[in-house]
């Protein structure tokens, strides 16, 4: 047991530096910061997100490789390259309820504007959007970012809107569907050290069918982040934990939604 | 959610702007000061050491710490000789002035040398 202690304390020991800590690093894994990096600074951001069980059995993992970019003192933009792995239970579409593997391939494209700083500023705010072309999707998202640097404390708050349109081939002809949601993702850190922080995230995802809201679900969970002076990692894991609306599996939403997800991101300074 | 808006937006800034009192001071210290070179220097600050990292309140390191430690930053920041003569200026200013006035480790006979 001391001996475990001891390890303990020299990783801790090990990790504190004298490096300065970089703006760009997310103390989140799903909620966004104003902070942009700066013109000539560049990033490696890999994003592993990890979805399990709608309520039978559902498996998958979101990879994406970014590149990061600064473009001015308050522009950033970045490239995606996203590729997803999903095995599930065919639901009984499949001879003997087998699992079924599938696969997707898409790339972003992101642009993110500070406009007001977290510090310097009584609030930080910044704009945000992105969009991805996929084989048979074509998606694109809005945020409105807004955070605070309060002492040792981080907020920060986005308002979401993403529309997805989606092709199908069906009968030899090819269906086309829109979807829209809207999000509130909510961040709450507190850094236990230069290198260290812990907090928790919260969103709230929604579903607009032809201007109603069919589904509304809550997640919650921690969030726990290191930053070096070359490299960062943020790990968040997120259940769902309750919905507002359209609840499919006692007070969860199933459709769309898994009970569990955790992302973790990993970036490092070019 | 409109309170936290609210508790947000009630906090100021941290990075003040430059005041009279601010300008009076620094004339003091580089004659031919004016306005727009504390306000150039609190811009600088701001776009371009707030890319690097979080920015810090100019009262959480002293005049001393400010002036050995912005030109050591000048490489990564892309920062003139210029630049970084204004942004020194315009953080020792606001960190001396507000040591005064809090009556702790006045230090204002003088004329600072070099930056």
């Amino acid at each position: 047991m001391r001996r475990t202690y001891f390890v303990l304390a020299a990783l801790l020991t090990a990790s504190v530096g004298s490096g300065t800590a970089w703006a760009n690093e997310r103390k989140f894994a799903y909620t966004y910061e104003t902070s942009v990096l700066p013109i000539g600074a560049r990033e490696i951001e890999l994003w592993n997100t990890f979805r399990n069980n709608r309520g039978y059995f559902y498996r998958r993992i979101d990879q994406r490789i970014e590149y990061e970019f600064g473009v001015s003192n308050n522009l950033m933009s970045a490239l995606y390259l996203n590729y997803s792995w999903l095995l599930q239970d065919a639901n009984g579409r499949a001879p003997g309820g087998s699992a079924v593997a599938s696969s997707s391939l898409s790339i972003s494209s992101e642009w993110k504007y500070k406009i007001l700083d977290r510090v310097a500023d009584p609030v930080g705010l910044g704009l945000y959007g992105e969009a991805t072309l996929g084989l048979d999707e074509f998606e694109f998202e809005a945020k409105l970012l807004v955070d605070k640097q309060i002492g040792n404390w981080l907020l920060a708050f986005n308002a979401v809107a993403e529309n997805e349109w989606e092709s199908e081939l069906e009968a030899g002809e090819t269906q086309t569907s829109s979807a829209l949601a809207a999000e509130l993702d909510l961040g709450i850190a507190y850094a236990l050290h230069p290198q260290w922080s812990l907090g928790l995230e919260v969103r709230n995802h929604n579903e607009i069918v032809k201007g109603e809201c069919t589904h509304s679900a809550l997640f919650a969970g921690p969030v726990i982040s290191y930053s070096a002076d070359s490299w960062w990692a943020t790990l968040t894991v997120l259940p769902q934990i309750t919905s507002f609306k359209g609840a499919t599996n006692g007070n969860l939403v199933l459709v769309g939604h898994e009970r569990l997800e955790a992302r973790l991101l990993f970036s490092f300074h070019l | 959610m409109m309170t936290g808006v609210l508790l947000l937006t009630s906090c100021a800034g941290t990075v003040p702007e430059p005041t009279p009192s601010h300008l009076q001071w620094a004339s003091q210290q580089w004659p031919g000061t004016r306005m727009e070179d504390l306000m150039k220097g609190r811009q600088l600050y701001v776009l371009k050491c707030s890319g690097c990292h979080s920015l810090h309140r100019p009262d959480e390191l002293s005049p001393q710490q400010w002036e050995k430690t912005v030109p050591e930053m000048m490489t990564r920041a892309k920062l003139t000789q210029e630049e970084a003569m204004l942004i020194v200026r315009y953080l020792v200013t606001v960190t001396e002035t507000k040591e005064d006035s809090l009556g702790e480790n006045a230090s204002t006979t003088g004329t600072r040398s070099g930056q």
